[in-house]
Formats: structure tokens, sequence, C-alpha cells
């Protein structure tokens, strides 16, 4: 009886509760309004940010081996929604427990198990880095840990996770870079680039065991103004091209890689930066988009929470929100408390579709691609192509695809990239 | 917008106050009654029964390739929360999309995204059947739908699933074999016994592509009350040990099987049928049990069946009520009569002192709160023959607390194979 009330009782409670915030998503989520981190569909947070966080980039990780269901939903349980500290609190406490599993497995020789543990340790320690602001010393030592322990872990696949570093105007990318099959035979390789707000970790998480189960190389870098590059000083800048030059001279000649077959696959912020890259750089044979940003200038200028993120607004937003935003801003040199800033810092981040003749690809979420911003930068990417090779995918709500980078169906998302992928690089 | 705020705060208060309460109410309910289905952590919904096979059962399988997040969430969005209906329905759907892409994909000679597809969409397929009643008309459709497509990708993959049919009192079990490794040199198996709910395609995502990945081939079968087999008539029986001494049989007749290094493992009410074929058993060189029912009728006892009256089956969700219903008709017991499964599990045990094949038992957190099943634990490992045993408790904190821990299937894996690669050296 006592439980029967209960149910009642929430039912009600949470009703009185969603209803005005369904009301309030469906405004904000209005045609003309761009929030790249709009939730189409929601997971377990009330705080949208949050929601996609956890939904989009940590559980949306489960198929490539990022994070395990019941840990995803033991430390949501605990934190508090809305809150940075919490939730950077509760998966650092995970990825601890992971990890000891991990060093338990590899201690007693058990490679399998340590491999997967390790690896779902090195996300949570990343997972802990969001919403965190650029100034935070814990940034530096978890980022550390995160890649200590995957670079763990990928001595222990087969063919081997190697990590790489490429000189670049006194300091170094930090890259990783695996085989297909360790026969050192010359096969399509896969370079993934990320966006404004990754580590070369959740780019592994991404995509990396669906290029190598269909035959492709795998790599990935930090690019200035990614991973913990603005710690040295390295933001994001409107010649992106550059550094993703000195990866290709840095890895190019590596026997495993068929010059003929390298295609480039940005994401986020990235689906400006690899297109920018195919322009300058006629060794990438194919691009991928997801999705396509002609001018990043231009998309930023229509993201309300950036528009709007005076420090008086964002000091109404939750800590998870306002610090993602800030911390963002970070990675193009941009004050916290000028975060508007961020459309200005964006000038320039731009490419010509008319000057790429390599094929490409563009997939967008239907949520994403209900932005009409977004459907106009996709339509200039793919309408200004001379020679008629490129394509765009709208992928279905209806079938969990509708997110930022589709982050959170992984499996759908590669079929359309490799599929389209395995045809571009015959 | 100050009005809205401060009306906000005192819902969340007040939510989370009657939160709180709940949270006790549930918890101290927990302790005495048997709840294999009890999530303890909240995934989507609140009917705790569609959220534990929301949350364990299929979003746990993402690990093993059997669901997608967003196409879990899309599906569980549209889903009327308690309806076993409209469960059924939604699920069909996805089931339906994968495989349009699967197809596509097979069509464009696409085999590793065909093979994803595919194999989601089997599990799909396997979810709509979830509270499907034995006299739905789509029951038996559904799942052959699901079982051809688990074969389709069965075939993409390198070594194949290879389907097998084993005799057992003149007729046949249906199941599935994957080598470790091409070639026919003798590897560790792991043979996957399920519970009073499985098809051999739940097994499958349980463990094998972890199998697999540690070099063990892979058996399991649909055992008499299984799968599909109640629509022939066959329904759990007290002597499980027959059918699953039939299952070694056959494994021991491969020449890829290494005779000396095969496991046993039991899931759910499978915690009681493994041990029970190990009795006297040599042949079975290791026994994992998730976890071990040396008696199951005491344990149904303290389920809520026991007390489920019309009148109280009659305030249960469709989703619920459905559910339970299924596992009645494949103990043969009626449908409206749930609590003729107590009398049902009558003579479902076996005598730990008869099994003296090393043996590991796994219990999750949440289920080693309930007095029976630490009971029953203790009987089993106090009364265990053998020289080398292990009791290993997995932490509710670490998100692998439900039932079989399936909604961590990575740590399960972990426990279960570092046992089992120290036993079976």
């Amino acid at each position: 009886m006592k439980r029967r009330i209960c149910i009642w009782f929430l039912t009600a409670v949470a009703l009185a509760l969603a209803l005005p915030a369904m009301a309030a998503d469906t405004k904000k989520d209005g045609v003309a309004d761009f929030d790249m981190h709009a939730a189409y569909v929601r997971y377990h947070f009330q705080d949208n940010d949050m929601d996609f966080t956890f939904g989009s980039v940590v559980l949306g990780g489960a198929t490539n081996g990022g994070v395990e269901i019941g840990e995803a939903f033991a430390t949501a349980a605990k934190i508090k929604d809305g809150d940075a500290a919490s939730w950077q609190d509760e998966w650092f406490k995970m990825a601890k427990m992971a990890e000891a599993r991990g060093e338990k497995s590899l201690a007693a020789g058990h490679k399998v198990s340590a491999r997967q543990q390790l690896m779902r340790a090195s996300n949570y320690y990343r997972v802990s880095l969001m919403a965190m602001l650029s100034d935070d010393p814990r940034l530096a030592e978890r980022g550390q840990k995160s890649r200590e322990l995957m670079r763990k872990a990928g001595k222990l696949m087969d063919p081997p996770l190697e990590y790489f570093e490429v000189p670049f105007e006194g300091t170094v990318l930090p890259g990783f870079f695996r085989a297909a099959k360790a026969d050192g035979k010359p096969r399509k390789t896969l370079l993934m680039l990320g966006g404004g707000e990754t580590f070369a970790e959740d780019l592994i998480f991404y995509i990396m065991p669906q290029a190598i189960e269909r035959g492709y190389n795998f790599i990935t870098v930090d690019l200035p103004g990614q991973g913990n590059m603005p710690l040295q000083g390295k933001f994001f800048r409107a010649d992106m091209w550059t550094p993703v030059r000195a990866v290709v001279d840095k890895v190019i000649g590596r026997k495993e890689i068929d010059k003929k077959r390298l295609a480039v696959f940005g994401i986020s912020a990235g689906g400006g930066f690899a297109p920018q890259a195919a322009e300058h750089d006629k060794r990438l044979k194919a691009v991928v988009v997801s999705s396509c940003v002609a001018d990043a200038e231009q998309l930023l200028a229509t993201w309300s929470h950036i528009k709007k993120g005076t420090p008086a607004e964002m000091a109404t937003w939750s800590t998870f929100h306002a610090n993602t935003v800030k911390g963002m801003a970070g990675r193009w040199n941009v004050p916290a408390d000028n975060v508007p800033g961020l459309v200005a810092a964006n000038k320039g981040f731009s490419f010509t579709p008319a000057n790429i003749s390599a094929p490409m690809l563009s997939v967008v979420g239907e949520g994403e691609y209900s932005g009409a911003e977004v459907q106009r930068q996709q339509k200039l990417c793919i309408e200004g192509s001379a020679k008629g090779n490129r394509k765009l995918v709208v992928t279905p709500l209806v079938e969990g695809a509708s997110n930022h980078c589709i982050m959170e169906n992984r499996s759908l998302m590669a079929q359309e990239v490799f599929d389209w992928l395995d045809k571009a690089l015959k | 917008m100050a009005l809205e705020l401060s009306a906000r705060t005192f819902h969340t208060t007040a939510f989370l106050f009657v939160l709180i309460f709940c949270a006790q109410a549930s918890l101290a309910a927990e302790g005495a009654v048997v709840d294999p289905h009890a999530p303890h952590v909240s995934f989507h919904f609140q009917d705790k029964e569609m959220d534990f096979a929301f949350g364990s059962l299929i979003l746990g399988a993402t690990s093993a390739g059997g669901c997608e997040i967003g196409e879990a969430f899309a599906t569980a969005a549209r889903i009327k929360d308690g309806d076993a209906s409209s469960w059924q329905a939604e699920w069909l759907k996805m089931a339906q999309r994968a495989e349009v892409r699967g197809d596509k994909a097979l069509a464009g000679s696409h085999k590793v995204s065909a093979r994803q597809q595919l194999l989601r969409a089997s599990y799909y397929y396997r979810a709509a059947m979830v509270s499907m009643l034995p006299d739905d008309p789509r029951l038996t459709d559904t799942a052959g739908r699901s079982r051809a497509l688990m074969l389709r990708a069965g075939q993409l993959m390198e070594p194949r699933i290879e389907y097998v049919e084993i005799p057992l009192a003149g007729g046949w079990m249906q199941g599935l074999f994957r080598k470790a490794a091409k070639g026919v040199k003798p590897a560790k198996t792991l043979i996957l016994i399920g519970g009073a709910e499985t098809y051999a395609e739940d097994l499958y995502f349980f463990i094998a592509p972890q199998a697999f990945a540690r070099g063990y081939n892979f058996l399991t079968v649909d055992l008499p009350g299984q799968g599909l087999t109640p629509l022939e008539g066959k329904v759990f029986r007290p002597a499980m040990d027959a059918p699953i001494r039939a299952v070694l049989d056959y494994a021991l007749s491969r020449p890829d099987v290494d005779r000396a290094r095969l496991a046993v493992y039991g899931i759910s009410s499978g915690g009681g049928f493994a041990p029970q074929a190990t009795m006297d058993e040599p042949r079975i060189k290791a026994l994992v049990m998730n976890n071990c029912v040396v008696d199951a009728a005491p344990g149904v006892a303290k389920m809520a069946v026991a007390k489920a009256t019309p009148e109280v089956v009659a305030g249960w969700t469709s989703f619920k009520r459905q559910t339970n219903q299924g596992i009645a008709w494949r103990f043969g017991v009626d449908i409206n009569n749930l609590p003729g499964l107590v009398e049902a599990n009558e003579g479902f045990r076996f005598d730990p002192a008869r099994v003296s094949a090393p043996a590991l038992v796994l219990v999750s957190n949440g289920e080693y709160g309930n007095e029976e099943i630490r009971r029953q634990t203790a009987l089993c490992m106090d009364g265990l023959a053998s020289a080398h045993k292990k009791l290993v408790v997995t932490p509710a904190e670490e998100g692998a607390s439900n039932h079989c821990i399936m909604e961590n299937r990575s740590l399960m894996g972990q426990e279960v194979f570092d046992w089992l690669d120290e036993v079976l050296r």
C-alpha cells in the first residue's frame, strides 16, 4: 500500500516537473535556434547538457568498449542533476574502481579482461573532465591518467594501439595509430578528427573498433585546441589544415598505409577541419563529415547559448552547462567571461567547397538537421561540387540516430560511413 | 521567471523527499521477498519489471552487440510504461528497421555492417517477445525471425556460428555453437545454461563475444522449457541434468572441443540446472553458477508469484502479469495460477556434496541482500565437495547489482573468465 501511494505521488510530481520542462524544451529546440547539445531523446538527467553528455558521449560509447551499462547508471544515480562538481567526482570514483579491476587482471596475466577494464577506466577518467574549467589543475592530471591507461590497454591489443607524437611548432601533437592487421600490408586508412571538445581517446571510442573490423587502419590525434593542447598554449586556429598536414606528413610513409586510400573523417567542429584539410592536401582521398561546417562563425552565430552567454546569464545556468560552454571558449583562447566572443574567434574557420576534388559524404542526425543553419551549411557543402561526387545522409530519429555526430548510435553511423567509404576508396 | 523557479524548487524538494521515502520502503521489502527482476538501479521505466527488462536484458547487451543506445532509448521513449502490447509493438518496429538496414548492407556486400545490424535485429525481435503470451499468434513467427537473423549474422562471422541440433528423447534441442578459432585444434569450451525465461539468443549476447575474445569455444541450447520448446509440450522438469548431459555428449563428440578443459556455466534457474548436471559427472572440469540455486522451490515460495492470486495479479501492470504468466507456461503451470509455480518447482534441486568439480559462485550484491539467496549461497558454498571453490559478490557501486549481473557483462566476464583461465590451465 505504501508503495502504491509512492508510485502515484511520484508520478504526479514527476508530471508536474516534466510538463513545464517539456514545453520549454519544445520552444528552445525551435528550428531557428541551434543547440549542438540538444538531446532529442531523454536518457537520465533533466539538465539538457548533462543528459546529452551522458546519453550520447558516455552511453553511446558502450558499443565500442568505452562504458558498461551498469557502471554508467550506477554513476548517474549518484550525480546531482546539472552539477558539474558532482559529475566530476562520481566519474572519477568509477574510473578508479575500473582501473583497480584492470590492474588486478593484468597482474594475473588475464590480458583480455585487463584490456577491457583499462579501456573503460581510461574513458571514465576522460568523462570526469567534462565541464571542467580551463584553469582546473585536475585537467592535466586526469587527462594524463586517461591517456596512460589507454596506452596500457593499447599494448594488450593485437595489433597494438601505438602512441605517437607529431612535432609541431615547438611542441608535439599526441596521437594514436592502429593497424587493421599485423601483417604490415598497405591498407585503407581512416584519419579521424575530433571537434571543439574532444580528446583523442573520444575518437577511439567513437569509431576505432568499427574501422579495424572493416580492415581500415585507424589514426587520430589531438589537434591544437583539443585534448590538453590548450595547456601548452595551442588553441584552435583558422588554419586547422596546417596541423592536419603535419600529421599526414608524419604517418604517410608507414608501410601499412595505402596512399591511394587515405580518408579523413571529421566530427563536430571537425566537420570543418576535415574538408579544409582536404582542400589543402590532395593526399586525403575521401572526406566524411558529421556534419559539414562550411563556415563555423556563421554556424556559431545561431547558437543561442553562445550569443547569450554573458556572465549574468550563465549565472542562471546549471554549473554543468555553464562550465561546458566556458571550457569550450578556453579552447579558442576566449576568456570564460566572454563566451559570446567565441563567434568572432571562429572567423575564418571555413573552406571553399568548390576547391575539394575528393568525394565527400556528410552524415547528419535528423535532430541536428532540423536546424535551418545546419541545413544551409550542408547545402553549401554538397552543392558546391562540380563533379557530383558528394552525398548527404540524414539519419532518422526513429532509429535513435538524431543527436550531434550520431554519437548515440555508432553502429548505424559506421554503417553509413564505411559502406560509403568502401565504394569511394575502391 | 522567479516564481517558476521557486515552484520548481519546491517540486524538486518534495519529489526528492518522496523518492527517499519510497526507496526506504522498497529496501525494507527487498530483504524478505525474492525478486529476481528487482532493478537495483533505475534505467528508464517506473514499472520495475519493465525497467529490469529494458536495463539489464536489453541495454546490458550493448557491449555484446545486441543493442545500440540510440535505438533502445528511441524505442523506450515510445513505450507506454508498464504496457505489454506497447512494448511488443515498439520493439517489433525497431527490429524491422534494423533488419532492413542489415539487408541493405548485405545487398551491397558490406559484411561487417550487415552482421552488426542483423545481430541487433535478431535481438530486438527477441526483446519484443518479453511479455508476449504463449497463445499470441505472433510468438512463433517472432522467435523464428530472431533465430533466423542470428544464424544469418552468424554466417558473416569468422568462424561462423553453427546451428546445432542435439538429440534428446526422440526429439531435438536447438542450439548455437561457435568455435574459438578456425581449424580443429581442441580449445577450451564454455557451455552456457540459461534459466526460466531464456532463449539461446539471450545467452549468446550474455557472454559469447567475451568467450571468443578469450579463445573459448561457445555452446548454448534451448533446454526443454526454454525458447519455444513449451509449444511442443516440453516444459521444465526436475531432472534438468538429462538434457544437459546430452549437450555434453554432443560437445565431447567434436574434435575442436578440448575434453580436459570443458566448463559449464548456469545463470538464473540455470544456477540450479548446471550443478545438477555436474553431480557425479567427471566430464565437467569447471562449474560456474550465477547464482547457486540449491533448491528452487523455497526460493520461488518467497517470490511475489507465490501470493499472486487473481486479485493480486489484477493490480499488476500488463507487462508484469504477462511476463510472469510466460514463466508459468514454461513450467507447465496454468497461466492463471501463478502460485502453482511453487509446487511446480518442487524437486528442482541438487546435492552440493555430489559436486566435486572446481566451482565458482557469482552473486550480485543486489541479490545477495536477500535472506533466501544468502541461505542458498551458504548451503552451496558449505556443501560443495569441490576442493577448489570460490564465492564472488559483485558490488552495487560498480553497477553490478542486478540478477545475473546482466547490466555489467564486462565485469561479469572478467570474474568468470579470469577464474576459468586459472582452473582450466
